[in-house]
């Protein structure tokens, strides 16, 4: 530890170090004539200095920097070659860097939403048959009566016409009142849609996505209050989505206890055999997917017996995990695994073509290593040479590649 | 001069006090009527490394000429080491000597 303190000490004073040892060479020097004696085995200074640098154990940093300075002088004047080496390079690695950020949202990081890892997705599951979604009249019949997890809440998705304009179809997103705030979801202006929304005398609201703020009301900052008309109904614009939200993504928001108000008609909230509504919930800590799924069963065998064609035989709730991107939206994993290898294909040529081109480059150096051996550079000094040439190209290929990947993902 | 034996005269010649370089150099020779050189470029590498380990310690002082220059001194680290060096050396030189006798 001492040592390492005094060689640092060494380093940092090493100018004066040096000249303090070239002085006292000198008075060595001259004491010699002085006697006289010929100073015969003294040597060139210059090589006492690269020995007392590597008596302090710092010669490697010497000659690392030669290296990295004759390698740029190399690079700088043969600018052809350094560019598609670069470019090689950076392409490879760059395409490679891009794909697995994207892999990395979907698959690794979990969504950016309030506690993510105990956010599940409920599926209804038979040993014939499944489904991702469960009916809504159940969803709230299990909302309603369950006991076991901290929360259940649900999405049905569907369409509605804006404002007079029939042709004008959004997507709208009917959801429970936990919804927003299970997601930690906070509001861009105005408010969420909140439990409140769902009592039999709340007024009709809705909650426009950041897209649709922008697209129909032009960032107006006195969209809060507005009163807008979907499917020819007045309803008043209660707040705005968050630009990144991560849930589910609609044009609107609206409670799913006013469906029966704004569609006409709609026997979505009694029909059991309708089966649109998605069943989401939080798995309490401490508590294992199993134990939830059983904890549900006396509800649906509940309601299997008072609906029993609306029913499979032996059906039960699935939690699968919906923490990730990777599990909420429906991801072809085979197409994704063939795309991961064709980028690491790129990769591969990549080192391919820029192997070949340095073996072309190393074939018209010959001439220079071999004059270099006979002036007496070891072959380890040269080899060190060379590999410290690469890391420079490798290091301005990264460099330049985190470039592209970074404009690629803005 | 056998390799390595460079230290452990350095140390032994620096056990009765401060020298500078060049005193340690003629120090040698004499005391080993010119048998044992030790080599100027060898010597100050050796004195470095011997820095950098903590056996000696510099400060400048004035020659005998009246020139500024750098005086070597042994460290408690550097009387360690030669007891340690030394006793290797007399038992390694012992073991030669009983091959040369008796072989």
């Amino acid at each position: 530890m001492k040592q390492l303190w005094r060689r640092l000490q060494y380093l940092r004073t090493r100018r004066q170090q040096e000249q303090e040892l070239d002085d006292e060479m000198a008075f060595h020097r001259e004491m010699m004539a002085r006697e006289g004696r010929t100073p015969g085995h003294f040597g060139a200074n210059v090589k006492l200095r690269e020995d007392s640098a590597d008596a302090w154990g710092w010669g490697w940093l010497d000659r690392l920097w030669q290296d990295i300075r004759f390698g740029a002088r190399l690079l700088r004047r043969s600018p052809g070659f350094t560019t598609a080496a670069v470019l090689v390079l950076a392409l490879g690695l760059g395409v490679n860097l891009t794909l697995f950020q994207l892999f990395d949202t979907v698959f690794l990081k979990p969504l950016p939403i309030r506690e993510p890892q105990s956010w599940y997705k409920f599926w209804r599951h038979a040993p014939e048959s499944s489904a991702d979604s469960v009916s809504c009249p159940a969803l709230r019949y299990y909302r309603a009566n369950n006991r076991v997890l901290p929360a259940i809440e649900g999405i049905n998705m569907g369409r509605a016409y804006w404002a007079e304009n029939r042709s004008d179809l959004q997507t709208v997103a009917w959801i429970t009142g936990g919804y927003f705030s299970e997601l930690g979801a906070i509001p861009a202006f105005g408010r969420l849609i909140s439990s409140a929304d769902e009592k039999g005398d709340a007024a009709p609201v809705v909650v426009l996505s950041y897209t649709t703020w922008e697209r129909k009301f032009a960032r107006g900052l006195d969209v809060v209050g507005k009163v807008v008309h979907l499917n020819g109904k007045p309803v008043m614009v209660a707040g705005v989505a968050p630009v990144h939200f991560a849930g589910q993504r609609a044009d609107a928001y609206a409670p799913l206890a006013q469906l029966p108000y704004l569609v006409e008609g709609s026997k979505t909230l009694t029909d059991f055999e309708e089966g649109s509504c998605m069943m989401f919930g939080r798995i309490g800590e401490g508590q294992s997917p199993e134990a939830a799924k059983a904890a549900l069963q006396p509800l649906v065998d509940q309601l299997a017996h008072e609906h029993p064609t609306a029913f499979w035989k032996n059906e039960q709730l699935e939690p699968h995990f919906a923490g990730s991107v990777a599990n909420t939206e429906s991801i072809n994993r085979p197409v994704a695994t063939a795309f991961g290898c064709l980028v690491l294909l790129i990769l591969l040529s990549a080192c391919g073509n820029l192997g070949n081109m340095l073996l072309a480059r190393a074939v018209a150096r010959e001439r220079e290593m071999r004059i270099r051996l006979s002036v007496g550079a070891g072959r380890l000094r040269l080899l060190r040479q060379l590999l410290t040439e690469s890391l420079l190209l490798a290091l301005l290929g990264t460099g330049v590649a985190l470039l592209v990947s970074h404009w690629a993902t803005c | 001069m056998p390799p390595g034996t460079l230290p452990l005269l350095v140390l032994r010649v620096l056990r009765t006090g401060p020298l500078h370089g060049y005193a340690i150099a003629t120090r040698i020779r004499q005391l080993s009527a010119s048998v044992l050189e030790a080599e100027e470029g060898s010597l100050y590498p050796a004195l470095q490394k011997m820095l950098m380990k903590g056996w000696l310690e510099s400060e400048w002082g004035m020659s005998e000429t009246n020139r500024k220059v750098r005086f070597y001194r042994l460290t408690a680290e550097g009387e360690k080491q030669l007891e340690t060096e030394l006793a290797d050396y007399q038992r390694v030189n012992a073991a030669i000597q009983a091959i040369l006798d008796f072989a």
